[in-house]
């Protein structure tokens, strides 16, 4: 029986490919359940049930998803904190309106990567979410030196730590010889590289925000008309750290799932 | 123990020595594929219900997943589904 082209349909096939070895027995019993049934709306809506049912699964016990949840969990609420703290200790942050939308919004970019994390953590294995989480270290460095740095440098760093999902892509289709593996690493590295460049970039603003100015910077805080240089210095860097919180895995994301299209090597199965 | 679950359980007990697929529970207990999968695997994970993969049938079509209740899972029926079933029974008779 041939399977009809629905959101379900897709989502299981896919989930199967992604999902460790634990779960993937029950997807590939879904799926064969599926088949199984004649009716192409009843096959549609026995779809639909089995992609609720792996959405709203409470994640695994095994120590790789309990090590991803836990990780993006403390980047989330770290993150949380520190634009908790920037609210607080700056005042001037919260004058006029402006500043409730984009906390809004931030707000979701946090509940959005919390959500992500628990539910990439169910797929694979400890082995893959462990260089997931490695190669997103470097972001935090890349988050400070883009805070210190010039603009110009910046950009570079900036491709850097887009970059970052497809080295993990690379590194666990190389170790595991499966491009499933590598897309699961890449959806890692992209959330906690997201999360750890807010964290160290806002860190870094914080604690350097009495530094000098530079003559470049002096000329666009004249340029906004605003009074204090601290506030303005900080809720610009706050700005542009929240711009990476959606950048790092709207970008690095696809660049990460096009590294995983390169040839493994044919020699070992893709078992992990 | 959830109503649903009781229902799993009550549909694998109707035969409880046979083998049964996913989508004829599903029909028995009246639940939808995305409340009876989750059930199904907590009552593998706890040792209620086995499961095993049919024996090729055709060329071209898949082998289905089976489920059976373990031991515990029939010990498990005797304590909880047959009393409140009885206990069912008795509020109609009352």
């Amino acid at each position: 029986m041939t399977s009809v082209p629905s959101f379900g349909g897709f989502f299981l096939e896919g989930y199967r490919r992604l999902s460790g070895p634990t779960r993937r027995e029950w997807v590939d019993a879904m799926i064969a359940e599926r088949d199984a049934i004649d009716m192409p709306a009843e096959r549609r809506r026995f779809a639909r049930g089995c992609t609720f049912a792996l959405l709203t699964a409470p994640g695994h016990r095994d120590e790789g998803a309990t090590v991803m949840r836990s990780v993006t969990a403390l980047c989330a609420a770290v993150a949380t904190g520190l634009a908790a703290f920037g609210l607080i200790y700056y005042p001037g942050l919260r004058s006029g309106s402006s500043w409730i939308p984009y906390l809004a919004l931030f707000v979701i970019a946090i509940g959005v990567y919390t959500l992500c994390g628990a539910q990439v953590s169910k797929l694979r294995t400890f082995s893959t979410h462990r260089i997931g989480i490695l190669a997103a270290i470097p972001a935090l460095p890349c988050a400070w030196f883009v805070a210190r740095g010039s603009a110009t440098t910046s950009y570079g760093v900036n491709l850097i730590v887009v970059l970052l999902p497809a080295v993990a892509a690379v590194w666990a289709m190389r170790r595991h010889r499966s491009a499933a593996s590598g897309a699961v690493a890449a959806m890692d590295t992209a959330l906690l590289a997201g999360l750890l460049f807010f964290v160290g970039f806002v860190w870094t603003t914080y604690a350097s925000s009495s530094g000098i100015p530079t003559g470049v910077i002096l000329q666009e805080f004249i340029r906004s008309g605003t009074s204090d240089y601290r506030t303005w210095s900080i809720g610009d860097n706050l700005g542009g750290a929240c711009f990476m919180l959606f950048f790092v895995p709207a970008v690095g994301l696809p660049v990460g799932l096009l590294a995983t299209l390169l040839p493994t090597l044919p020699s070992h199965p893709s078992t992990v | 123990m959830t109503a649903a679950t009781l229902a799993v359980l009550s549909s694998l007990a109707r035969y409880p020595g046979e083998w049964h697929y996913g989508y004829e529970l599903l029909t028995e207990s009246g639940l939808k594929s995305g409340s009876l999968y989750p059930i199904l695997i907590r009552l593998a994970d706890r040792g209620l219900l086995e499961a095993r993969w049919e024996d090729p049938v055709s060329p071209g079509r898949p082998p289905r997943h089976l489920y059976r209740l373990t031991a515990a899972g029939r010990q498990l029926i005797g304590e909880v589904v047959v009393p409140t079933g009885r206990r069912q029974l008795q509020l109609r008779g009352a």
